[in-house]
């Protein structure tokens, strides 16, 4: 009996933490699922750099690729532009820009003003596109690998050692 | 009986009682305090009870937001983007909440099918979606 | 180069804390002791690696050194110096390096406390101490580290200049707040080092005690300021809204509350054993818990840090680790040094049963509601609900009441029995006639009565009289009086302050005003007797906003008092804030928020007269007073 009362706590945490555990799985899966192993979400939008051009999904067609979500009111974005624009320089990734609800004369101030690392960027007033891409806020990155995949995305400002961790692995 | 018995006994049964009457009280607490939470769509195919209180949320759907000039009352679409739903708020509304923004409200469904909101919840960032909304409209791709 | 050298006095901590949290066990089994005058110098030299890289990351934020990634998106050139240095532990990374300093200075301060460490009790305890250091650091190291670098593409700007960060009240928030959360981490060790060396005994408890109060202590000020502060800077009048995050931490300061309690008993009776220790676990789990639910983005609330599952997972293993073992240890410890006293029904030590009991439920109630959402969510395939307020108000109550009750006739129970029983009559003679003599000036204020309240003013009064009244009436002569109260001191501020607390929540809840309406200038309104005069509105530019003040006049009998409240708008950022407008006096505050512009000069208001909400944080300041006077007496008498 008195030990049945010792070890019941025991068993208690246990379940506990198997509980805990598939929290964390589902919300892994959540934050994953929509897009991941998919192709690039088809779309209708208009070019930043010129609102008589029609982008659409065949227009993101060299990879690997990585789309990058920014605007100009996302301040955070400021932090990870010195190392978008090193990525363009310095390897092969095409990386193509998804302007988020942004105001597009201010959009192409910023882009003259601190450099431009994107191929293009898609014009996204309302945030559709980025609805359809399960899009949390800006910063954000998807990582789409030689075969037109979406493999993996992140959400914040990214550094280099994030890049190395999460993007290059998809790259080989 | 042993003093030592008894009292443990006491004890055992003190902690039971408790333990017991805590559960009743979770339990009935949290069947009349539970909020479902449901999307436009779901709320539209009428699995919903009029009346009942719940919560719904979505993306305010651009250009929908209709103030009123000389009262509180407001009203705005929400859309998954499959299914619309109308709500009416009297009260103001979170400085956070905008257009082609994700938006939680608390209140319930009106026989005509539109929604009177008790609660408007913004509480994320601006454009930053809140999670409940961002699973919901993954949920409807 | 200031970042580097962060980082290596980290990795030193890290190696540091290895050898702490192994050697002593190692001595202990192997029974080969070498020096073990290691235990202070190491605290020290840990506190000191941990305080260094902490500078050099506040340091980095001062100098705007944005080549360091976690200071690129959490400071800004435009940030005062102040708030650069506040934003140090603004996010989850940083915030780490704060907790681990918290936890080594309570190592280095018991370390410190008593005369002679060098017994196996107090190198176990350094041991699980240091296991525990070690455990963040390595979290640390591994998935939020605040050094890592952005170089060379460095930006020449920052990433954040959120303003309701900017607040004074909210950067010491924290600080306060992870005091009280590692500090649990000590009675937990001292609760380890009591099974490993077979030492559960009164001086074990004796030793505990003071620990876990002050732990409880800094809960109790971190949780008061992050009230106050959600009050004056949310708009909506509101202090608690049992947010997965306040959840998070009245949990453990619960659960300290029952550990102190049973720790007198077992101290002083050697009973409780097993509660004592359960909860010196428990304390710390829901400490741990509390951490995870926060950092690991399973849960949704208003300010949960980053959303990442890595470090969820390292998290979880974290509190796996600490927790499995502490209860696997309690289930193989030695039972048989269990000495039994009896006690009666009507004894303090069942009184204290009672408490505990009490305490432990509640939390766990509290706790399972915080997570009910998740579970539904697991175990229904996707769908999602919510449990709001409505849940832990009515939860809470019953609760309340059986502890409040409790509270009042604690300091008259004996040990083993009580035999007399006259303090009863006295007690409901008092209790009544403060009752009747409250509810009088409640009706003079406010005109009407309201069983809320009522109920509130009832366990005020009986808290109040079993605490301070009926000594102060009944135990004669003077000195008597004053030895008693010299005695219970802590005792009795904490028990006024959480009377205080009681009150505070029962009247505002029952007597508050509110209205949202829309005003024009030159209108007026009457909210339940106080005018309300919106005067005019004017614009004014601050450093990096343009705001719309709106001035306003109340009308309160002969008096005209003047308050604003301004909508301000941050162009960069994006962002709309409110700032309230707040005047007190000692029975009520008067609270206005300022809407927006519906149409030419009218304006939407939301007014409220919040009657003794002061009251609240003036009780968890008595709180916090009270639980702080006991501990350091404690610590004083040390032997």
């Amino acid at each position: 009996m008195k030990k049945i009362i010792d070890i019941a706590p025991l068993v208690v945490f246990v379940l506990l933490v198997l509980a805990l555990f598939s929290f964390l799985q589902r919300d892994n899966n959540q934050l994953n699922s929509v897009l991941i192993d998919k192709n690039f979400p088809e779309f209708t939008l208009t070019k930043l750099e010129d609102e008589d051009i029609i982008l659409s999904k065949s227009d993101i067609s060299h990879f690997p690729a990585i789309v990058n979500v920014w605007a100009t009111w996302c301040i955070t974005c400021r932090v990870e532009h010195p190392f978008l624009l090193n990525l363009k320089k310095e390897s092969k990734i095409k990386i193509y820009g998804l302007n988020y609800k942004d105001d597009r004369q201010k959009a192409l101030s910023l882009l003259e003003r601190d450099g431009n690392p994107f191929e293009f960027s898609i014009y996204d007033k309302e945030g559709s596109l980025a609805i359809d891409l399960g899009v949390y806020g800006a910063p954000e990155t998807f990582l789409i690998n030689s075969d037109g995949i979406i493999k993996t995305r992140h959400v914040g400002a990214l550094t280099p050692e994030i890049w190395n961790k999460k993007f290059v692995i998809h790259l080989k | 009986m042993h003093p030592l018995r008894k009292q443990r006994i006491y004890a055992i049964v003190t902690v039971l009682l408790g333990v017991i009457v805590a559960l009743v009280l979770v339990m009935s607490a949290l069947s009349k305090n539970m909020n479902l939470f449901y999307s436009p769509s779901e709320l539209a195919s009428n699995s919903v009870a009029p009346g009942s209180i719940v919560r719904a949320g979505g993306m305010v759907a651009s250009g929908s937001i209709q103030k009123s000039t000389d009262s509180l009352k407001v009203i705005f679409l929400i859309t998954d983007f499959q299914n619309s739903l109308s709500v009416t708020y009297n009260g103001i509304l979170p400085d956070l909440f905008s257009e082609d923004a994700g938006v939680v409200v608390k209140g319930f469904l009106k026989e005509d099918g539109t929604f009177l909101a008790e609660e408007v919840l913004a509480k994320h960032d601006e454009n930053y979606m809140p999670p409940e909304v961002a699973k919901m409209l993954d949920k409807t791709e | 180069m200031i970042p580097e050298i962060g980082h290596l006095l980290l990795i030193g901590a890290l190696v540091v804390t290895f050898i702490g949290g192994c050697l002593p066990i190692y001595e202990f089994f192997s029974k080969k002791y070498y020096s073990q005058s290691y235990v202070r110098p190491f605290s020290v030299l840990t506190a000191f690696l941990v305080s260094g890289s902490l500078i050099c990351l506040i340091y980095s934020f001062l100098v705007d050194d944005f080549s360091v990634a976690y200071v690129a998106t959490n400071s800004n050139t435009l940030l005062p110096n102040y708030y650069k240095f506040a934003a140090t532990w603004g996010a989850h990374e940083g915030s780490l390096v704060l907790w681990v300093l918290c936890l080594s200075l309570w190592l280095v301060a018991y370390m410190f406390s008593k005369r002679d460490v060098n017994d196996p009790f107090s190198s176990i305890t350094f041991a699980i101490m240091n296991q525990v250091i070690f455990a963040f650091v390595l979290f640390t190291l591994f998935t939020s580290n605040p050094f890592e670098r952005l170089l060379p593409f460095s930006p020449l700007e920052g990433g954040d200049l959120n303003p309701s960060l900017q607040d004074f009240a909210f950067t010491i928030h924290p600080p306060l707040l992870y005091l009280g959360y590692s500090g649990l981490a000590l009675p937990f060790s001292l609760a380890i080092a009591a099974m490993i060396t077979n030492n559960i005994d009164s001086l074990w408890a004796r030793n505990a005690r003071p620990w876990s109060l002050l732990s409880c202590a800094f809960l109790t000020l971190g949780i008061g300021l992050g009230s106050w502060w959600a009050y004056y800077e949310l708009g909506w009048g509101g202090w608690w809204f049992w947010d997965p995050v306040e959840n998070a931490a009245f949990v453990p300061w619960l659960i300290s509350i029952a550990l102190f309690h049973s720790l007198i008993v077992t101290e002083r009776r050697g009973v409780f054993k097993n509660w004592s220790l359960l909860l010196s676990i428990l304390s710390f789990a829901a400490s741990l818990l509390g951490t995870f639910l926060v950092r690991s983005g399973v849960l949704t609330s208003v300010h949960a840090f980053a959303l990442d599952p890595e470090r969820g997972l390292f998290i979880l293993g974290i509190f796996t680790y600490f927790v499995f073992g502490a209860l696997l240890i309690y289930s193989l410890k030695n039972t048989k040094t269990q000495s039994e006293s009896t006690y009666s029904l009507t004894s303090v030590e069942f009184g204290f049963l009672l408490n505990n009991l009490l305490l432990v439920v509640l939390a766990i109630s509290i706790m399972f509601g915080t997570i009910f959402p998740l579970l539904y969510e697991a175990y229904t395939n996707g769908d999602q609900v919510s449990v709001g307020p409505p849940y832990f108000n009515v939860l809470i109550l019953p609760f309340a009441i059986g502890l409040g009750f409790l509270q009042g006739i604690g300091l008259f129970l004996g040990w083993s029995d009580t035999k007399d029983f006259k303090f009863v009559n006295r007690l409901l003679i008092e209790t009544l006639t403060m009752l009747i003599v409250i509810n009088i000036i409640l009706y003079f204020l406010f005109g009407s009565f309201n069983t809320g309240s009522l109920v509130a003013c009832l366990l005020f009064s009986w808290i109040v009289s079993g605490n301070f009244l009926d000594i102060v009436i009944n135990k004669r002569p003077l000195n008597k009086i004053k030895s008693f109260l010299n005695f219970r001191l802590g005792a009795i501020f904490a028990h006024l302050g959480i009377a205080f607390l009681v009150l505070g929540i029962g009247v505002v809840s029952s007597y508050s005003s509110e209205k949202e309406l829309l005003l024009s200038v030159g209108e007026s309104y009457d909210l339940d007797g106080y005018v309300f005069e919106f005067e005019n509105l004017s614009s004014e530019k601050g450093p990096n906003y343009i705001a719309d003040v709106a001035s306003l006049k109340i009308q309160e009998n002969a008096q005209a008092i003047s308050l604003s409240s301004e909508k301000r708008n941050y162009l960069s950022a994006n962002q709309v804030t409110t700032e309230v407008g707040i005047v007190a006096d000692l029975f009520k505050d008067y609270y206005v928020a300022l809407g927006e512009n519906i149409e030419g000069d009218t304006w939407s208001f939301r007014l409220q007269v919040k009657p003794f909400v002061r009251w609240i944080w003036f009780g968890a300041l008595l709180v916090a007073i009270g639980t702080f006077i006991s501990s350091i007496k404690l610590l004083r008498k040390e032997t």
